[in-house]
């Protein structure tokens, strides 16, 4: 019974909001707020025409770019955070990187590459690598000498204590920065496309807003926002699992 | 761990100085993107340039202007509506998955759609900012309320502290460290949905120029520009950190030795 009012408790206000959307908007003859109907036809539109080209190129884009930023952000910081003259040299020019609003960066390199699909995945991952970068060598930084000196003993080798002991050690750390890195990725994909593009989700919606087609920008709105939960939802379960996973490992460990 | 005898500082000078160096050198002789990448002097000196510029500074403060509307109305927003939210469990179960998808919503998604409904005046900005900034700081405030010790709440109960003086001197202490947390996250939200305004919609402000640098392909000037995003981000990293220093300054987490 309880799941059961767990499911009402989380699906009420959203139905709600919804249905009075629909009833609010249904006479509604603002051009800015249309009927929800129209929205719905729009969309469907969309869906059978150029939806596919639309969406794919965006989320190309967006693990592409996603996917450097991460493993370059977790190499790099990993070695940053066990050099100590390497993170003190260079400490002050990544918390520089770090506070550049991550869209200041595409004129730059429109500039430099053009506005090519190369372009657009490039200023992803450099401007989506810094979250990453930084969290990873703090969570480094942060793991228990003890356990270092310990491999050391039983002489396991570079690249298991990378990956056994390290990475898993600084997770929580990664994780958290990882998931700041794919909000600075979704909004640079947008971005771009915005600013210099011809194809991607961010066009269709700009080029809606030029020809004044609002149900097509709610439409591509919406399906933004779909997308941009779900990915969040995924990230959310598979942090989770390895969190509970990290989790079980220190119960054992040390308390 | 093992101190090292030489300072950081001295680490610090080294690497900027060969990073200049090579920068210059690269730069000089055209040996990456052509003229996407001008010497290092060439972008300083657009910088002293723009600083002696009036324009510049109106869009400087044209940026600040949009930052702060953003973060201070979302903290307007989200601080009653979280301490709301986060003292009521069926608050919080009701709203719990409505706040959740509409934070992942990309607020740049929005932009189209404020542009058209409020043009790309400062109050588009603004509200957008606002949009985004608000988040943050309301998931912190809620968490903290529900985090706050029962404890606490029943030793005040105990001692017949009226609900009034319990909110003043029980309740908001113990969620402090939590709105700041999250306003810390706000202040960077804010600026980068300021920017992007800016950049993409053609408010005025840095973004603008930036565009403008761009179309003009004004190479060092983007550099100068960039530059300029970047130090107004520490410069706002900074403010809040002191600002929550003073604020929190009898919380254990604000003592020194034991954060770092």
């Amino acid at each position: 019974m309880s799941r059961l009012r767990g499911i009402l408790e989380r699906c009420a206000v959203p139905v709600v909001l919804v249905l009075g959307w629909w009833l609010l908007a249904r006479n509604s003859t603002s051009v800015y707020f249309p009927p929800l109907g129209n929205i719905l036809t729009s969309l469907r539109e969309w869906l059978s025409s150029g939806f596919v080209g639309d969406v794919v190129p965006s989320l190309r884009n967006l693990l592409l770019g996603y996917v450097i930023a991460v493993v370059v952000g977790v190499l790099l910081g990993v070695l940053l955070g066990r050099v100590r003259a390497a993170e003190y040299s260079v400490a002050p020019i990544l918390h520089f990187f770090r506070s550049i609003p991550p869209a200041a960066l595409l004129p730059l390199f429109i500039l430099a590459m053009g506005p090519t699909t190369a372009m657009r995945v490039s200023v992803i991952a450099f401007g989506s690598v810094w979250p990453t970068l930084l969290a990873t060598i703090d969570g480094v930084r942060g793991v228990d000498p003890v356990t270092l000196d310990v491999t050391r003993i039983y002489r396991t080798s570079r690249l298991r204590r990378l990956f056994k002991v390290l990475i898993p050690a600084a997770s929580p750390l990664i994780l958290a920065g990882m998931k700041t890195s794919l909000a600075f990725s979704i909004i640079l994909v947008v971005v771009s496309e915005m600013m210099a593009s011809t194809e991607g989700i961010g066009f269709f919606i700009s080029s809606s807003q030029q020809y004044f087609n609002l149900p097509a920008l709610w439409a591509g709105t919406i399906v933004m926002g779909v997308i941009g939960y779900v990915l969040s939802e995924i990230f959310f379960v598979s942090e989770r699992r390895l969190v509970r996973w990290k989790g079980d490992n220190d119960d054992s460990a040390d308390r | 761990m093992t101190r090292t005898a030489t300072s950081p500082l001295f680490y610090r000078v080294i690497t900027l100085a060969v990073v200049l160096a090579a920068w210059e050198v690269v730069g000089r002789r055209h040996l990456l993107f052509g003229d996407a990448l001008p010497p290092a002097s060439k972008a300083v000196a657009s910088l002293l340039d723009l600083l002696r510029e009036q324009s510049f500074w109106r869009s400087v403060g044209q940026t600040v202007l949009q930052w702060a509307g953003g973060l201070i109305g979302s903290a307007l927003v989200a601080i009653p509506v979280g301490l709301l939210i986060g003292s009521g469990r069926l608050r919080f179960a009701l709203t719990r998955s409505t706040i959740d998808f509409l934070r992942t919503i990309p607020p740049v998604m929005l932009l189209p759609l404020f542009v058209l409904i409020w043009g790309t005046g400062a109050s588009m900005v603004i509200l957008l900012a606002i949009y985004a900034a608000v988040w943050p700081m309301l998931i912190q405030t809620i968490s903290g309320l529900r985090a706050v010790d029962s404890l606490t709440l029943e030793t005040a109960r105990v001692f017949k502290i009226g609900p009034w003086r319990t909110f003043w001197k029980v309740l908001l202490p113990a969620v402090s460290p939590f709105v700041f947390s999250g306003l810390r996250v706000s202040a960077v939200i804010s600026l980068f949905i300021a920017v992007v305004c800016e950049l993409v919609a053609g408010s005025h402000g840095v973004g603008q120029l930036l565009t403008a640098a761009q179309l003009a392909g004004d190479a060092p000037g983007i550099y100068a520009l960039i530059f300029v995003t970047g130090f107004l981000g520490l410069l706002i990293n900074a403010g809040v950190s002191r600002v929550e220093c003073r604020v929190l300054a009898w919380h254990p987490s604000q003592e020194k030795g034991v954060t770092s």
